[in-house]
């Protein structure tokens, strides 16, 4: 599973590691030309090499995702973290984070991308911003468990300070746990980058998978001909491969990490 | 009853969250309201005291608490406001995209529900079998999919490679209800598919939960008839906190249509909120996007409330 995982992972890392290398994309080449010669993987209706949008484009939507996980996570750790050493912090953070996980992310995340300059950097202040309860939720019970632990209270007695406590003693005994919703995390921020995009809600100026599709879908004449070949396959595939990349990692780590889950596969 | 009226005035709360949310940003957002346009294009196109007449007759000139209150009784009487670009009232153009949007969703929902659940009880009671660590992986990886994906590579599919169905789910009016039904094959089943996945891990987690709990060994170790203990001490021990989740699905759903619709061209709410996003239609946008959270919140709301009537359980808790 996990060399599956890796097979898939290879294509959007190799994407993305180009996307730092190769030029943006130009509107040079004759448009709609197929893959071969000159244009690896074809132009699409504007003449724009397919390849090299891929390429830059992966950096966008990988960049934006892996962005929006790290802080969304970052700042669940911090959340649940203290909601679940200070007991006096529990209830109303734990309220306060049910509260924003009860709102809607994806029409929100839509409603928010119109009003605010569809930049990439504000995307990742939105998702991170709407990300961080789920960590914070799956984080606050895992601390208030190891709160009474032993190497807490030596820690306590030391007169060390909480956050010390619980960013030195506490939260690197959940690593697995953190890993697991980082990925989560990455993984929906890469897919809600891509929606917003495939709307036609992120910057035209910004390459970015979505944007690739939002542009092929556009065109009247994509699905007439063998267009979709090149122009809609390419970044839909590239988009899946990482997602089941993430998930296949997700299906092993989950194993390892819940006691059932590991007792089914031996 | 006090935790009933307690969950209410929770969403009421975040509802009342979201108006503001949805008032406020509109007014943080940079351009006037008057046009669209930035202000140095609005004073070549108005002189200053046609401006000031304007925003008089809107009620721009007054203060922002006081144009929010005004929002908030205008929608209080169920008036979501003119839209701009149809010149219509927001609910009256609404409606017809929103039983569409509907529509896919009752369609879609109970063959997910259904083939889903049936796979996720199979799957339980077939626990650890090879065949059902396979299903299993693949409704885990299903799952995973983004709707847009789903829609994307079964458009490819099954209207591109294999022309079987239409690939835009247009309607026009002329159409026969046979043709308007062969275009809604394809966004019902992207739909559906979605949720599969969803819906089958729920119901296998939820049935292995009680699986492993010592009360349906007593049922075993008395004899019962497999059918009995399936159907009678199981599935009525796992159903309740299926039902809640169904329900917040049944809400989140609304996000995820969102996309399925516009990959299709599917009239329904997605396709309108488009052109009301091209047009630059506020009224239209807003009344739009307060019916989503509103229905996705009631939803909720639902959830929350079958969870505390059908689960005892939870009751003992409060």
């Amino acid at each position: 599973m996990r060399i599956v995982a890796l097979l898939c992972a290879l294509v959007p890392l190799s994407l993305l590691l180009l996307g730092f290398v190769l030029p943006r994309a130009e509107a040079i080449h004759p448009p709609f030309s197929p893959p071969g010669r000159g244009n690896l993987l074809g132009t699409d209706d504007v003449g724009q090499d397919i390849f090299s949008q891929l390429a830059s484009g992966g950096l966008t939507t990988i960049g934006v995702g892996a962005a929006a996980g790290v802080l969304a996570t970052l700042f669940g750790l911090l959340v649940g973290g203290a909601a679940g050493y200070w007991p006096r912090l529990e209830t109303g953070l734990t309220r306060f984070t049910d509260l924003i996980l009860t709102f809607p992310r994806l029409p929100l995340l839509v409603l928010l991308s119109l009003y605010l300059k569809p930049n990439p950097l504000n995307a990742v202040v939105v998702l991170a911003l709407f990300g961080w309860p789920s960590s914070a939720r799956t984080v606050r019970p895992a601390v208030s468990g190891l709160r009474e632990a032993g190497h807490v209270q030596i820690a306590k007695s030391m007169n060390a300070s909480g956050l010390y406590i619980i960013f030195r003693h506490i939260l690197p005994q959940l690593t697995p746990l953190i890993l697991v919703q980082l990925l989560l995390e990455i993984r929906f921020g890469m897919v809600a980058q891509t929606g917003l995009a495939f709307l036609g809600l992120t910057d035209p100026s910004v390459p970015s998978w979505g944007l690739m599709l939002f542009q092929a879908f556009r065109h009247p004449q994509t699905f007439l001909g063998p267009y979709w070949l090149w122009t809609v396959l390419p970044p839909a595939l590239a988009l899946a491969l990482a997602v089941l990349a993430l998930s296949l990692s997700l299906l092993t780590d989950e194993r390892q990490l819940d006691p059932r889950l590991r007792r089914e596969t031996t | 009853m006090f935790r009933f009226w307690a969950t209410v005035l929770q969403y009421l709360g975040l509802a009342l969250l979201a108006l503001s949310l949805n008032f406020f940003l509109l007014r943080l957002a940079p351009g006037s309201p008057l046009s669209g346009l930035d202000q140095s294009e609005l004073d070549a196109a108005l002189s200053q005291q046609q401006e000031e007449r304007l925003k008089a007759h809107y009620g721009l000139d007054l203060p922002l608490p006081v144009q929010f209150s005004h929002y908030f009784l205008r929608l209080s009487r169920g008036d979501l406001g003119q839209s701009l670009y149809f010149n219509q009232p927001v609910a009256q153009v609404v409606w017809p995209y929103l039983q569409r949007t509907l529509l896919l969703i009752g369609l879609g929902f109970l063959p997910a529900l259904l083939i889903g659940g049936a796979l996720g009880m199979l799957s339980a009671l077939n626990h650890r079998k090879p065949w059902e660590r396979w299903l299993l992986g693949g409704m885990v990886l299903l799952q995973s999919f983004p709707p847009f994906l789903i829609a994307i590579l079964l458009l490819v599919l099954l209207a591109v490679v294999f022309p079987i169905f239409p690939a835009v789910s247009t309607m026009l009016p002329g159409q026969g209800l046979s043709d308007r039904l062969e275009r809604m094959v394809l966004p019902v089943s992207a739909y559906a598919l979605w949720e599969l996945g969803l819906f089958y891990l729920l119901v296998r987690g939820s049935f292995l939960g009680v699986l492993g709990q010592e009360f349906i060994s007593y049922a075993r170790a008395k004899g019962l008839p497999e059918r009995t203990v399936v159907l009678r001490h199981i599935l009525r021990a796992a159903l309740p906190p299926l039902i809640a989740r169904t329900a917040l699905i049944l809400g989140v759903s609304f996000g995820g249509v969102f996309f399925i619709e516009s990959v299709f061209s599917y009239p329904g709410l997605a396709s309108l909120a488009l052109t009301a996003i091209a047009r630059v239609d506020y009224p239209l946008i807003e009344g739009i996007f307060l019916l989503t959270l509103g229905m996705i919140l009631l939803f909720n709301l639902l959830a929350d409330l079958l969870v505390a009537r059908f689960d005892p359980r939870t009751q003992e808790a409060a």
